[in-house]
């Protein structure tokens, strides 16, 4: 969270409060449910963050009235950097 | 008469020992932790440990720690498989697996600690050798053999759903409001 809130304000500098509170709340709704799935079932990761990236894009499109493939964008990015850096800091094997 | 008071006696000392000698003793299938100690004495590998519950494959650093869950349901055990990989040749070892250590007492907390000693023999096939840790090794007091970081399964997983179903709520219930405010704006 500390590091997707950041990279939306590469994009888009407006509304900043309202901003992170969303993009809060994103994360608070895609991160358990990753976190269960990924211990919980065999789905790669890689297909779970894909998932992510579409939940979170929709929350963008949504509440921060972005067009959706900027959304997309954003939202890819955002997920790119934190799941290398999650792979890296917890030694997982893609 | 005496003689078969001690003969009926000593008959049935040796039905009641043989029936407790047949009865196994109650087996107790605790968490077992792992403690990888030794993987910077092998640096001429890499290695990596694969968790047979979740599919998930992790590389193991120096005093990493991963846990075996007892089987919830019939089927195939519950085991980590730790293989290395030689980082010149690239070539992969054996696998060495890892499984729930039974134990014939109740545990401190359910849980099983074992320190794995990994090592190759002469014919460089990974081997490994454990021995049981005692309190006084993984205590939370004794910063020694600590792992910094653990791989397990998060403890806290009963505030997940919460959280994400609150987040969903709270997301919902602003999507509804700012419609409203839209809707007053434009009437």
């Amino acid at each position: 969270m500390l590091i997707e809130i950041p990279i939306y304000f590469l994009f888009v500098r407006e509304k900043i409060a309202y901003s992170v509170l969303i993009l809060i709340l994103a994360n608070c709704f895609t991160w358990p449910i990753l976190n269960i799935l990924f211990h919980n079932t065999h789905i790669h990761l890689l297909l779970l963050e894909t998932g992510v990236t579409v939940v979170e894009a929709c929350v963008i499109f949504i509440f921060l009235q972005q067009k959706f493939s900027k959304a997309l964008l954003i939202s890819f990015v955002q997920n790119v950097v934190t799941t290398f850096i999650g792979v890296w800091i917890n030694h997982i094997k893609l | 008469m005496q003689f078969n008071k001690i003969l009926l006696l000593l008959l049935v000392f040796l039905i009641g020992n043989n029936l407790f000698a047949n009865m196994p003793p109650p087996q107790y299938h605790p968490v077992t932790k792992y403690y990888f100690g030794n993987i910077d004495s092998l640096s001429a590998y890499k290695f990596y440990i694969k968790n047979s519950e979740t599919g998930k494959t992790y590389k193991i650093k120096q005093n990493a720690v991963f846990e075996v869950y007892p089987n919830e349901k019939d089927g195939p055990s519950n085991k980590l498989e730790v293989w290395a990989i030689n980082k010149e040749t690239k070539l992969q070892t054996n696998t060495i697996s890892l499984y729930v250590k039974e134990s014939f007492k109740p545990l401190e907390e359910n849980t099983a600690h074992y320190a794995v000693t990994l090592s190759f023999d002469k014919n460089k096939v990974l081997t490994s050798d454990f021995s049981m840790l005692t309190p006084k090794c993984y205590s939370k007091n004794d910063k020694e053999f600590m792992p910094v970081i653990s791989f397990n399964k998060p403890n806290n997983n009963n505030l997940f759903p919460i959280l994400s179903f609150a987040a969903i709520l709270f997301l919902t219930i602003l999507y509804f409001t700012t419609k409203r405010q839209q809707r007053k704006v434009y009437v």
